[in-house]
């Protein structure tokens, strides 16, 4: 198999300055929200705050894949907390045990946590409305909780979190994950190859992953898929635009060849600048 | 982008931006412009300079330290002074124009290039990427084909004096028209395409004549056969410079005092045997009613006038002069305009 590149002195994409800051954080006593693009630490960093705090804190990591009892549950195994409750007959007779409702978990779970409990929720963003209103409840009892997202939601439970923001991993770890990765995929790539290849990945290791699989695949890898772009198209209508100085300076000075000139300039700038604005279909059929 | 579409957008826009002919100096572009590409072994100037493509490639993406700000900065500051020191100067700031130019046309690919780096940010022209060039897609040779278009432009207009000098031309503005003489006259014959009328009659008075210099903002021309001022004997609707053989303009002065004018006006003669010499200011001559006054060509402007004692001149031929003071004793000083290499 082949070996992991490394990032820092961590065996993982984990930078380790980073995993203390968080965990500063959360041992302070503060919910933490962990912001990262997809693709990047993000993914591999609640494994490593587990790890970090387990010894510390009750630690929770679930991810929520669509049941809202099953989420429950599985924080309810985490912590040790019952699920189900003694069945009993007409008599009163235990016959056996059936499980929490959705709404006896949540109660159960509030009742038997504190301010040594840390819930680790990758993928926050699809927290549903109920859960986040009972994750409020639950920070109120002291619960700590870290988030992992993209982007801030900028809502309710998020708006209290102290945001932690990952730096992206450097150009040397995704030359590493590359070289990784067409190893593990059994194909050799030059460095003159990696290094076209690795503008299209940006600074994800995802990505970086996904442009190798492509190339063994065969499949035409030109258009970038990172977000890591400034599109500089209003620097060039702005330099255009500034011909207009010319107009200026040609009145100052009474050079009518500059004057008409920047003039002619600016319109056609102008020009350009509305010719930049057509458009065609943004969406495809079926879209 | 490939090397060729590089290189022709460097050298139209150093020919265009620098008023740039000079096959130094596009030549220059040209390197500048292949400069960025030394981050990856497979262009031409990494296969030249294999060692230091190599050892940028295994460091860095393509397209990110050399494509930069920063690199061109970078080579500013290497080029600039040595053509500074040179007396290249022009030259050498094609170098990091040329790779500003070509590190810029990259941003307008698919992948875009990171013009700040260090920040990795890549600069793309455009967020949809389909609108983006493809590296030797059809897109990019219609780039090529437009940049040879402006080189060609660029070169026309640089040989022309710069693209203020070409408006001026085309457009017939006295203002830039006069700046071409001013800049050129002593150096070289200037001539003046008139488009225009005589006053006298409204004929048509268009031709190529021979500027011989300005007074304010019009022309003194000839056309070997009289003087004219333009806008008083030509009424000019459209008028454009043209560059003729070498020539060298100077001036003197000659003080006569109480003396014959004629041993050193024609010494002036004799010194400069191929030059057209004019004189213009005035003197005091002893026997007014002697001086041989010629024809009077009612279409030219009067460069020589006579009130009492006093003869005035204005871009008045030597040749005449001589034969006009040849019997005076004249008193005062005249300006002398000596063009070597006659029209």
């Amino acid at each position: 198999m082949a070996q992991q590149p490394e990032r820092g002195d961590s065996d993982s994409g984990v930078n380790p300055a980073e995993l203390e800051r968080v965990c500063t954080v959360i041992r302070e006593g503060h919910s933490a929200l962990v912001l990262g693009e997809t693709g990047t630490a993000i993914d591999e960093m609640p494994e490593a705050i587990a790890q970090a705090l387990g010894n510390e804190l009750d630690c929770a990591l679930l991810t929520y894949k669509g049941s809202g009892k099953l989420f429950f549950q599985q924080i309810a195994k985490a912590l040790d907390i019952p699920i189900s409750e003694p069945k009993l007959d007409k008599d009163g007779e235990e016959i056996g045990e059936r499980p929490l409702t959705l709404d006896q978990l949540k109660e159960e779970i509030l009742m038997n946590v504190g301010q040594n409990t840390l819930l680790i929720l990758p993928e926050s963003r699809r927290l549903t409305t109920g859960i986040r209103y009972w994750l409020e409840d639950a920070i109120a009892a002291g619960v700590r909780v870290c988030c992992f997202a993209s982007v801030n939601l900028g809502r309710d439970i998020f708006l209290g979190m102290i945001e932690v923001e990952l730096e992206m991993p450097t150009d040397a770890y995704i030359r590493l994950v590359m070289g990784s990765e067409a190893q593990r995929q059994g194909i050799k790539l030059s460095e003159s190859r990696l290094a076209e290849l690795q503008p299209l990945a940006g600074r994800n290791p995802l990505l970086a992953r996904k442009v190798v699989q492509r190339e063994k695949l065969g499949i035409p890898n030109q258009t970038p898929e990172h977000t890591q772009y400034i599109v500089i198209m209003p620097v060039v209508v702005a330099l255009l635009f500034s011909f207009a100085i010319l107009r200026f300076i040609g009145m100052g000075t009474g050079n009518k060849a500059l004057y008409l000139l920047g003039g002619v300039s600016l319109v056609v700038a102008m020009g350009l600048k509305q010719l930049g604005q057509v458009k065609g279909a943004r969406k495809r059929l079926g879209q | 982008m490939m090397a060729i579409t590089h290189a022709a957008i460097a050298v139209a826009g150093c020919s265009l931006i620098l008023g740039a002919a000079d096959p130094l100096v596009l030549g220059v572009a040209i390197v500048g412009s292949q400069l960025p590409d030394i981050d990856t072994t497979t262009s031409t100037i990494g296969q030249i300079f294999y060692p230091v493509a190599a050892w940028i490639e295994r460091r860095y993406p393509h397209r990110t330290v050399t494509h930069s700000f920063l690199a061109t900065g970078a080579i500013a500051v290497v080029a600039l002074p040595i053509g500074y020191v040179s007396g290249h100067l022009l030259a050498a700031a094609a170098l990091p124009l040329g790779h500003l130019l070509a590190t810029f046309s990259d941003c307008f690919t698919k992948q875009g290039v990171q013009l700040f780096f260090p920040y990795p940010a890549w600069c793309i022209s455009v967020s949809n990427p389909q609108r983006r060039l493809k590296t030797g897609g059809a897109g990019e040779l219609w780039v090529l084909g437009m940049a040879i278009a402006l080189l060609v432009a660029g070169i026309h207009i640089a040989t022309g004096g710069g693209i203020t000098q070409q408006v001026s031309q085309s457009l017939g503005l006295k203002d830039g028209i006069i700046q071409t003489y001013n800049d050129k006259a002593s150096t070289y014959q200037v001539y003046a395409n008139i488009t225009g009328v005589w006053a006298s009659d409204r004929s048509s008075a268009d031709g190529k004549y021979f500027i011989l210099g300005t007074e304010g903002t019009e022309f003194i021309v000839t056309d070997g056969k009289g003087i004219y001022k333009t806008n008083q004997q030509i009424i000019v609707s459209k008028l454009s410079s043209v560059l003729g053989e070498k020539a060298t303009t100077t001036s003197k002065t000659l003080t006569f005092d109480d003396e014959n004018p004629v041993p050193a006006l024609r010494k002036l003669q004799v010194s400069y045997p191929n030059a057209a010499i004019y004189l213009s200011g005035a003197i005091a001559v002893d026997a007014p009613e002697d001086l041989e006054l010629g024809s009077v060509n009612p279409s030219a402007l009067q460069t020589f006038s006579v009130a009492g004692g006093n003869v005035t001149m204005n871009y008045h031929p030597l040749g005449v002069v001589i034969v006009q003071l040849a019997d005076q004793y004249v008193t005062g000083t005249v300006g002398v305009k000596v063009i070597s290499g006659r029209p």
